[in-house]
């Protein structure tokens, strides 16, 4: 079997014939529609930036050169690119927009259990959507692209050192978040009412 | 994709997440299992969260399509040629610059008459 056609290759014949802008587009959307719509929370806005992302790609492919950076990354930089002015002009962020993702269970598995399971996962959802756009985005590369640090690195324009450095923060600070979490919401069930705790967040 | 898919496919393997863990904690690299500690637990029960919330979606088989059929009809339209792109710019500039030639042709003929006009009455 042949190996596949790395992307430098496949950029180099797109600049010669445009019409194999189409094998580009197959091998990446998914990945880019993935990237935008963890960044924006809803399908609507997540075609449209990654509508977007394909039609700039293509008219701009010719001003692509491989000094280090790898296409997907240029790629990844037009979402990122076209992700922050979507945030620019929706400044208001919106709360919990992820609105079906993954908020579902196998059709085995037990009802109460799907529920308490979802009810985790939008809290986490939420947890991250609090977090700054740079470790959202990271979280993004890592567990929906499944990217490794390096890739991570050249898309975000870190070294692979900083990218591991601030994962690890990154997760410190959900998991702080988690354990002060679980401790409220035990507290709650036992009748406590911790101090500071009257204005709902 | 089920859960022990995803996670043989995600690089963040224990291995790696042992190894910073043990950084993190302080505690010799060598310990067996540490994911298993105890001490550990919120964080390795974050990442098995984290693993089964951001999961990779699909998007719609007719956006995939509709988009990808756009794409092919706008490769392959022919790019605009020079003269096309910028035949419009060179004809308003040609006659912009015909304009201050002949203003300024109409000014040297008047006074060059003027000039001559001037030495003929000395």
């Amino acid at each position: 079997m042949s190996e596949p056609e790395s992307d430098l290759d496949l950029v180099k014949r797109v600049k010669k014939d445009p019409s194999a802008f189409g094998l580009v587009y197959e091998r990446y959307v998914t990945r880019i529609y993935n990237y935008v719509y963890y960044r924006v929370g809803n399908h609507h806005d997540a075609e449209d930036l990654t509508s977007r992302v394909f039609h700039r790609a293509l008219t701009h492919i010719k001003d692509y050169a491989d000094r280090g950076v790898p296409f997907s990354a240029w790629l990844y930089r037009i979402a990122h690119n076209l992700v922050a002015n979507w945030h620019r002009d929706h400044a208001r962020r919106q709360d919990l927009a992820l609105e079906d993702v993954t908020l579902i269970g196998d059709a085995f598995e037990m009802p109460e259990w799907v529920a308490e399971s979802n009810e985790q996962r939008r809290w986490l959802l939420g947890a991250i959507r609090r977090l700054p756009e740079e470790r959202q985005e990271l979280l993004i590369l890592k567990f929906v692209e499944q990217l490794s640090n390096a890739e991570v690195g050249q898309i975000m324009g870190r070294t692979e050192g900083a990218i591991k450095s601030l994962y690890h923060r990154t997760l410190l600070a959900l998991r702080d978040e988690l354990t002060q979490s679980t401790a409220a919401s035990s507290n709650r069930s036992a009748g406590v009412i911790p101090a500071g705790d009257a204005v709902e967040r | 994709m089920t859960d022990v898919e995803r996670s043989r496919r995600l690089p963040i393997d224990e291995a790696e997440m042992e190894a910073w863990l043990a950084e993190t904690l302080d505690l010799p690299t060598d310990m067996p299992r540490l994911l298993l500690d105890p001490q550990t637990e919120p964080l390795r029960r974050l990442l098995q969260d984290m693993r089964e919330t951001l999961v990779p979606i699909e998007p719609s088989p007719n956006f995939v399509r509709d988009l990808g059929h756009s794409l092919t009809v706008l490769a392959s339209q022919r790019p605009a040629t020079f003269r096309q792109r910028y035949g419009r710019m060179i004809v308003f500039g040609l006659a912009a610059a015909g304009s201050v030639v002949s203003v300024v042709s109409v000014g040297a003929y008047w006074y060059l008459r003027r000039e001559q006009r001037h030495s003929r009455t000395l």
